[in-house]
């Protein structure tokens, strides 16, 4: 008995991670990537269009606001969110996405997701920085 | 498993140091709980304020995270350890040892507490740098972690004489889990030690200008998840060893849960990326690793699932029941004078959403929908907060009443604690889930902007979820308050019995338990496996932490320019 509930137990493990790892395969779903340790931390906020029209942007975490604040991006196109905490650690939700990073100081995270339907997304800091962490509100517009 | 009947009497001063173990954290918890209720308050937009009745919001978490997950569950480890060593082994504890470990947690808990209280250590209880707690916040923990250490290490020579005295058998289950438990422990707070005596102390001292964040961050979660464990295994020690006794039957298998024991033993600290999934600067490989071994580390506490099924169906079978669902309805639910079946189903029956919600957790890309949200908290409190808990609360009643000879009173009181936790979080944990899975964040005043009308942050979408978590939040802070009175009863009330007189009950096992001649009776070769796992899934990751381009400086919580300004 006990052996074919560990049996049961560790292939049903089996089959959620290979879930996973398809998920991440053929999907596309993943968790942030490891930029190289040349990519400097970055203290200003910034939007670039690539030559070929991908959108990017670089926030900047700090107490208690992101820089830029406000971002409009395209709906469809995929967007390269790079983020860079200027103070303490900090989150950056950006609301019924997958697009989940933390901004820890002395590191650069970064992630590449699409907005599939217009409208106003509100990111969210998630990680506590101090006092006024409840305040820490930016906003992507897809048009 | 040999059983071992007669009472234990605890020696005078260990006596005393045992009642304080039990009951200085159940005296800070009634602060613990009361801003874990006052919180969901704040969260559901009905107080709209950074502080209510002189308590800061995140003074009030930190308080609520320190006292309820480190401060309740290290004392009550170190006191049921001592109540279980003495009680297997027979033997009493060394009186000066003794002494210097609930000395040195009772003053680090104080000194720790002062910083907290004044409002100088805003931080809550992962203390994340580069955010800085007064140093005294720092030094006080690393007391109460150091005396737990020495009552671990005044367990070994015990252990030691009773297998010289015991050969041929098999270490006692019960000491076997607690063992584990604090070897588990003891591994995962050298990396914590690391942080904070290397880094925090002398940065949070000014001695040093800046550290690095990844690297304090993967040595706290180095740290963080064995932490669970050992909160977990006590819980599992009772399931296994006590259970079973109370409810009328045997535990069905002494091998499988010697089993899970060394399972633990040997996966539970080589999982910590799995709560830095969303950081960068480690490659995705050992992400993926480490999320390949929380899996792992889920099949001990599947078996532990069907090893405590499997002995409540024994026990239920013993009581008369027929059919195949019939022991459930026979177990002794609600007999006031088996607290410990109380507080065991209650636990177990929270425990089957938070550990499924656990695996969810863990799972790698899923973990992007819910990192940091309020389906985390909503997780950890059927977990930490439900099983957990509630058998910390009802053993410590349980053990104060045998220390002092001082029998229960409001013993129908004592058995509805348990349940009606139960029914208050499983309202208060799915509304945060769901919360969570609607993005509200963990760990934030939402009154002030989220959940006020008035701003222009306001979310509907959020309105329903946090107002259903403060009404689960207000029927476990009414269960708590019953707990109390419990207390308070039980406190009021005569000596009846000799004190000191030490009560474990004892299940056998259906099955027969391993030789000493088997794998299952040794520890050594599952802790090579251990420091093996460990060297390979966290070298890579260490190395990459330690590559950071910069360094970080301090900074109070209320300031956004550094406490050390630094040239750059």
């Amino acid at each position: 008995m006990e052996r074919i509930a560990l049996m049961l137990a560790s292939g049903l493990l089996g089959l959620f991670f290979l879930a996973l790892l398809a998920a991440a395969r053929l999907q596309g779903i993943n968790v942030p990537p490891c930029l190289p340790p040349e990519v400097k931390p970055f203290s200003e906020g910034r939007v670039d269009t690539l030559p070929d029209g991908r959108r990017q942007v670089f926030y900047v975490a700090r107490m208690w606001r992101f820089e830029p604040e406000v971002v409009e991006v395209p709906v469809g196109k995929p967007i390269d969110v790079f983020l860079s905490a200027a103070d303490v650690t900090h989150g950056l939700y950006v609301s019924w996405t997958n697009v989940n990073l933390m901004a820890i100081p002395g590191a650069v995270n970064a992630y590449t997701f699409r907005l599939e339907k217009p409208g106003v997304y509100p990111i969210i800091c998630h990680e506590y920085c101090g006092s006024a962490h409840q305040n820490m509100v930016a906003y992507l517009v897809a048009k | 498993m040999s059983t071992v009947r007669a009472n234990f009497q605890v020696a005078p001063l260990s006596r005393v140091l045992m009642i304080v173990e039990v009951a200085l954290p159940i005296l800070l918890l009634v602060l613990g709980i009361y801003h874990g209720f006052v919180q969901t308050l704040y969260r559901a937009g009905i107080i709209q304020s950074s502080s209510f009745a002189g308590l800061g919001y995140y003074q009030g978490l930190t308080l609520h995270g320190v006292i309820n997950a480190v401060v309740l569950t290290t004392f009550f480890g170190v006191a049921f350890g001592n109540a279980v060593m003495q009680y297997y082994l027979r033997q009493p504890l060394f009186p000066t040892v003794h002494l210097l470990s609930t000395g040195l947690m009772g003053i680090g808990t104080l000194i720790a507490a002062v910083p907290m209280l004044l409002g100088l250590a805003d931080v809550l209880y992962t203390f994340y740098p580069p955010l800085k707690a007064h140093p005294a916040f720092y030094i006080g923990a690393t007391l109460l972690v150091v005396g737990s250490w020495i009552a671990f290490f005044g367990w070994i020579p015990l252990i030691r004489r009773w297998m010289r005295e015991h050969p041929g058998q098999p270490i006692p289950l019960a000491v076997l889990g607690m063992l584990t438990a604090f070897i588990i422990w003891f591994a995962c707070t050298i990396p914590l030690a690391i942080e904070v005596l290397f880094m925090l102390i002398p940065w949070s001292l000014g001695w040093i200008d800046t550290i690095n964040i990844p690297l304090a961050r993967t040595l706290f979660w180095f740290f963080g998840h064995p932490l669970v464990y050992f909160w977990l295994l006590p819980t599992y020690v009772v399931y296994y060893v006590m259970l079973p006794k109370e409810a009328g039957g045997k535990l069905y298998s002494a091998p499988a849960a010697r089993l899970v024991f060394l399972l633990f033993l040997v996966l539970s600290i080589p999982v910590g990326l799995h709560h830095q999934y969303t950081e960068p600067g480690f490659e995705r490989f050992w992400k993926g690793l480490h999320a390949l071994l929380t899996f792992g580390v889920a099949i001990p506490s599947f078996i532990t699932a069907f090893t405590v099924a499997a002995s409540l169906e024994h026990a239920g079978v013993q009581r008369g029941a027929t059919g195949l669902f019939g022991w459930i309805w026979k177990l002794p639910w609600f007999d006031a004078n088996r607290p410990i079946v109380a507080y065991s189903l209650a636990g177990l029956l929270i425990f089957i959403l938070g550990g499924l919600t656990g695996l969810v957790n863990a799972s790698y890309n899923l973990n992007q929908t819910i990192h940091n949200t309020g389906f985390i908290s909503g997780h950890f409190h059927m977990t930490v907060g439900g099983p957990v808990f509630l058998i910390i609360l009802g053993l410590s009643l349980e053990l104060f009443s045998q220390l002092t000879g001082k029998p229960v009173r409001g013993r129908g009181w004592n058995i509805a604690v348990p349940y009606l936790w139960a029914l208050g979080l499983y309202i208060f944990s799915p509304a945060m889930m769901i919360g969570g899975l609607l993005g509200q964040p963990r760990r934030t005043n939402m009154g002030l902007s989220y959940l006020d009308p008035s701003s222009p942050h306001f979310r509907l979408d959020w309105v329903v979820t946090s107002y259903i978590a403060a009404i689960g939040g207000a029927i476990m802070f009414l269960a708590f308050l019953i707990y109390v009175g419990v207390w308070i009863a039980t406190i009021a009330a005569p000596a009846e019995k000799p004190a000191g007189l030490l009560y474990l009950s004892t299940a056998e096992s259906l099955h027969s338990d391993v030789p000493t001649t088997s794998i299952m009776a040794k520890l050594r070769p599952w802790l090579a496996i251990a420091v093996l796992l460990i060297i390979v899934s966290y070298w890579a990751p260490l190395r990459q932490a330690m590559r950071t381009p910069e360094n970080a400086p301090p900074y109070a919580p209320d300031n956004p320019t550094p406490a050390i300004q630094v040239k750059k």
